[in-house]
């Protein structure tokens, strides 16, 4: 006892509990599921090589990712202005953006995509708006397409686009900032050539957080999309209640499960993954 | 730095986009008090009816009550586990310790419909679909990571010394965590509880998959509402959420300006 | 699997005298533990489910008073089982993963026809008894091994009469028109009914269907892609309708005279060419209160009766041919099997639909999106 106990930490008892409850109840059914990938129906790769056969299959690769891609743009652009503005005010107003910040991160999804659905409707609040000012004479096609699933992805993710970045831009000594601009640089000169780049560990990290979270975004697509914007995650619960094709499914989950470990791994080299979600901050 | 013509600009377009962030989940405040049966916003006249009809419903009032059970339950085991490992990993503090911490917040950043697949496929032969055991198991392998980083974060600013003080002094390992270890990660136990907490009580996708009728969460009513879309009774339910969030949220503000005062006193 | 199941009779029946006081508290949370079961689990979901009451499992809505009342209410009066409800909606995954769980707690499933051949070839369903359920009182292809039809909805469209006033649609071929029929469409998302319509448009003849040809459907449909929109729920559809968001709807029957209705007449139903779908009934196996019992259910809501009412209820067609001559004058526009309309309706082929489901779905999916 007392020879093991020289070898393995008195702390690891204490991760025991979770550490085993997370291999056998969640590691074990994900890697049944890459086993599933490979046997069913049958034995090879023939799930794997339905996604070179069928054109429609790789379409929705597509989708989601020019989904994704826009997502992240869109949010970790807009989230640099906010946290920005955040780290150059004072205090008091700081407190106050990062309630506004919290409150809507907390807000629950389907609160707020219930909320979407009254305002950007044929007859919702948006479109009526917009008549009555005379701007349009149509109702415009906010949802059932596209346009309705990035604003309603995009709205979801600026929090979480903003909390990496702050950290990121509390970290810096703003005595370069200072002495890039005693030196004679301007605003912009200082903030092109010095300030971005010194925010890019922030812009990495919150621009894969962002690509992955969006990745497997299953709630938004389907309400606001109309059916439209078939996305992975929503064609994949098609597969497991309607169609019953666990195979196609579970290669699909292979595929994403492995690009966001790849993207993790890459993420992991730029910034502590526990920081991603502001408890540390 | 001073504050240029484009600082300031910015910072208009940041307050602008924060509203945009929140005002637009306010819509479901007007739209609840809409007199009629529809779901539409109300003209002149205002009406209470479908917080009444919400109030008055059992299936509603038990999606609550289930929504609570599982959220407090969830919260309950997955901040003593996550509190555990947390401590124990921080204990340990070797190069194993942090791929373990790593493999240990996946969880929380598979993507859910992988996570609700995992747990669809193993529910099925383990006769826990459409349970709260089922339901209150999935949450907390979903949630503890969030107290494993909030009480991380915690431990992170403690001084290992004082445990090593106390120890000299002749307490016990228990003595130890209990006294000295746990006050001092405290504030990290309270935000990981809330944050697990409101994990589980938002959580849907995962839900969709093992709950089917005797376990019929808060979030999956209001999915099968938004749905439906015909029944103003969900924007009801919407606005009693927001409430609820708002007050979690004040009170969690509050407990962390009570232990900073604390701490500065 | 044998002693599973007999762990849970053993528990069963302990519960049942239980609730009934013939056994102690102490006895029955003893019992549960031997058969390694928690009482919470078992006792007022099991134990109920199990013999006390039929339940049916269906998407809900305003069927738990009209099956209620039209099949319930005789089926007990005949001295069965009083009936319940699951509303959770009988996905075929879900009956799948009902079974496959061992814990099957709803006795009958308010499903499609072609749920039965897909279901039944895996062994999820119990067999239909046609000692006791009749052959004769459904459509001729309508009653197969694992299910029997018990009412027919269908898929027909409803157009916008200020839109198209002196030129109204009446065919698939209009509805797919645009250049003629300019302005929106909305199809049903998930492939059924929309596939035939498409191959209905393009000049297939109703009655030759049947083995769809996928390529050629998908091709039509794909042509409308840009002024398509397509439902999931029956309310998305009608308030499609009713917010004039498209000048033609795709529609499931039944809701079509409400949709007449809440427009005031603005839109009307045309039923020539409805694609009729058989509404069955399937038996998950192990149902719990045993099959006896429920092919004798079944067997009631074939009753002409029963049928007519959920008629007047729900706007579901009867499937029973003795039922036809008592559709009632108000409900002919609607219904697919009366004197009206039954002869321009093309039949859905639950066969084709039951083995190729999966695929098809998938393909349109694909196609849509």
């Amino acid at each position: 006892m007392s020879a093991l106990r020289r070898h393995i930490h008195p702390g690891w008892a204490l991760v025991a509990p979770f550490l085993l409850l997370v291999a056998a109840l969640y590691l074990g059914p994900i890697l049944n599921i890459l086993w599933l990938s490979v046997t069913d129906p049958e034995p090879g790769l023939g799930n794997y090589q339905k996604l070179f056969e069928s054109d429609s299959l790789l379409r929705i690769f597509w989708t989601t990712i020019r989904i994704c891609l826009i997502t992240t743009v869109g949010s970790v652009f807009l989230g640099y202005s906010i946290a920005y503005a955040m780290v150059h005010c004072h205090e008091k107003q700081k407190s106050y953006m990062l309630t506004l910040l919290l409150v809507s991160f907390w807000i629950s999804i389907l609160v707020r995509t219930f909320s979407w659905l009254m305002l950007l409707g044929h007859r919702g609040l948006v479109n009526n708006a917009l008549e009555g000012m005379g701007v349009i004479a149509e109702p415009i096609a906010f949802m059932r397409n596209e346009l309705g699933v990035l604003i309603g992805m995009i709205h979801y993710m600026i929090p979480y686009a903003v909390l990496p970045l702050l950290v990121n831009m509390q970290s810096l000594d703003m005595r370069v900032m200072n002495a890039s601009r005693n030196l004679g640089a301007t605003g912009s000169q200082t903030f092109w050539r010095i300030y971005l780049p010194l925010t890019t560990p922030g812009i990495v990290a919150s621009s894969l957080l962002i690509f992955i979270l969006s990745l497997g975004f299953y709630v938004t697509p389907a309400v606001l999309g109309g059916g439209k914007v078939l996305m992975i995650a929503e064609y994949i619960s098609v597969q497991l209640l309607v169609t019953l094709k666990w195979g196609t499914a579970a290669m699909l989950a292979g595929l994403m499960l492995f690009g966001v470990l790849a993207m993790l791994y890459i993420m992991s080299r730029f910034m502590k993954l526990s920081t991603v979600f502001g408890g540390s901050s | 730095m001073k504050t240029g013509l484009f600082s300031h600009f910015n910072r208009a377009g940041a307050w602008v986009l924060l509203m945009f962030l929140v005002t637009p989940a306010l819509i479901a405040i007007p739209v609840s008090l809409t007199p009629k049966r529809f779901l539409s916003m109300p003209k002149g006249e205002l009406s209470l009816r479908h917080f009444e009809k919400l109030f008055s419903s059992p299936e509603w009032m038990s999606s609550f009550f289930q929504s609570a059970v599982i959220g407090v339950s969830t919260a309950l085991l997955a901040t003593a586990l996550g509190t555990l490992c947390a401590i124990g990993l921080w204990r340990v503090s070797s190069k194993y310790s942090e791929v373990v911490r790593a493999f240990l917040l996946l969880p929380l950043i598979i993507p859910q419909i992988i996570s609700a697949m995992a747990f669809y496929r193993l529910w099925i032969p383990m006769g826990i679909i459409d349970s709260y055991i089922g339901l209150i198991l999935a949450h907390t392998i979903l949630a503890t990571p969030m107290v494993l980083i909030t009480v991380s974060a915690s431990l992170a600013n403690f001084d290992p010394k004082l445990e090593q003080a106390s120890k000299n002094l002749g307490a016990s390992n228990w003595t130890t965590m209990r006294r000295v270890i746990l006050p001092s990660v405290k504030p990290g136990v309270f935000a990981g509880a809330l944050f697990a907490f409101i994990l589980s009580w938002d959580e849907i996708v995962v839900t969709l998959f093992i709950s089917k009728f005797s376990v019929y969460t808060l979030p999956r009513r209001m999915w099968n509402g938004i749905r439906e879309n015909t029944d103003p009774t969900v924007a009801a339910a919407a606005v009693v959420l927001i409430a609820i969030t708002i007050l979690a949220f004040a009170f969690s503000a509050y407990m962390s300006r009570r232990n900073a005062s604390k701490d500065t006193a | 699997m044998q002693d599973k199941q007999f762990m849970r009779e053993t528990l069963v029946d302990g519960a049942k005298a239980f609730k009934e006081g013939k056994m102690k508290r102490r006895t029955f949370l003893t019992l549960c533990a031997m058969t390694g079961f928690s009482a919470a689990a078992s006792f007022p979901g099991g134990a109920e489910a199990a013999a006390d009451y039929i339940v049916m499992w269906n998407w809900g809505g305003q069927s738990e008073e009209c099956h209620g009342g039209a099949i319930g209410k005789p089926h007990e009066a005949a001295g069965g089982l009083p009936l319940r409800f699951d509303t959770s909606g009988p996905l075929q995954g879900k009956i799948k993963e009902m079974v496959d769980s061992g814990n099957v707690t709803a006795d009958v499933c308010d499903a499609d026809l072609f749920d039965a051949v897909a279901l039944g070839a895996s062994g999820h369903l119990e067999a239909i008894d046609y000692n006791v359920v009749s052959k004769d009182k459904t459509l001729p292809n309508y009653a197969l091994d694992h299910g029997v039809s018990i009412i027919l909805y269908g898929y027909a469209f409803v157009y916008d009469t200020e839109a198209y006033g002196d030129n109204p649609p009446n065919s698939w071929a209009d509805f797919f028109d645009t250049a003629k029929f300019p302005g929106k469409r909305s199809l049903y998302k998930w492939a059924n009914g929309s596939l035939e319509a498409a191959l209905m448009a393009d000049g297939v003849d109703k009655d030759a269907l049947y083995p769809l040809d996928m390529d050629r459907a998908l091709n039509k449909i794909k042509g409308m892609k840009d002024d398509s929109l397509y439902w999931g729920s029956g309310s998305e559809a009608h308030s499609m309708c009713v917010n004039g968001e498209v000048t033609m709807g795709m529609v499931w029957q039944n809701r079509g005279r409400n949709i007449e209705e809440d427009t005031e007449g603005r839109y009307k139903l045309v039923m020539n060419q409805a694609l009729a779908m058989p509404g069955a009934y399937i038996v998950p196996k192990g149902n719990p209160a045993g099959r006896e019992e429920i092919m004798k259910f079944i067997a009631q809501a074939q009753d002409p009766d029963a049928q007519l009412q959920l008629l007047d209820c729900l706007g579901m067609t009867p499937s029973n041919p003795a039922a036809f001559d008592g559709i009632p004058e108000g409900q002919q526009p609607y219904a697919i099997t009366s004197a009206m309309n039954i002869d321009g309706v093309a039949f859905n082929d639950p066969t084709w639909w039951g083995e190729n489901g999966g695929d098809a779905v998938n393909a349109f999916l694909e196609a849509i999106s």
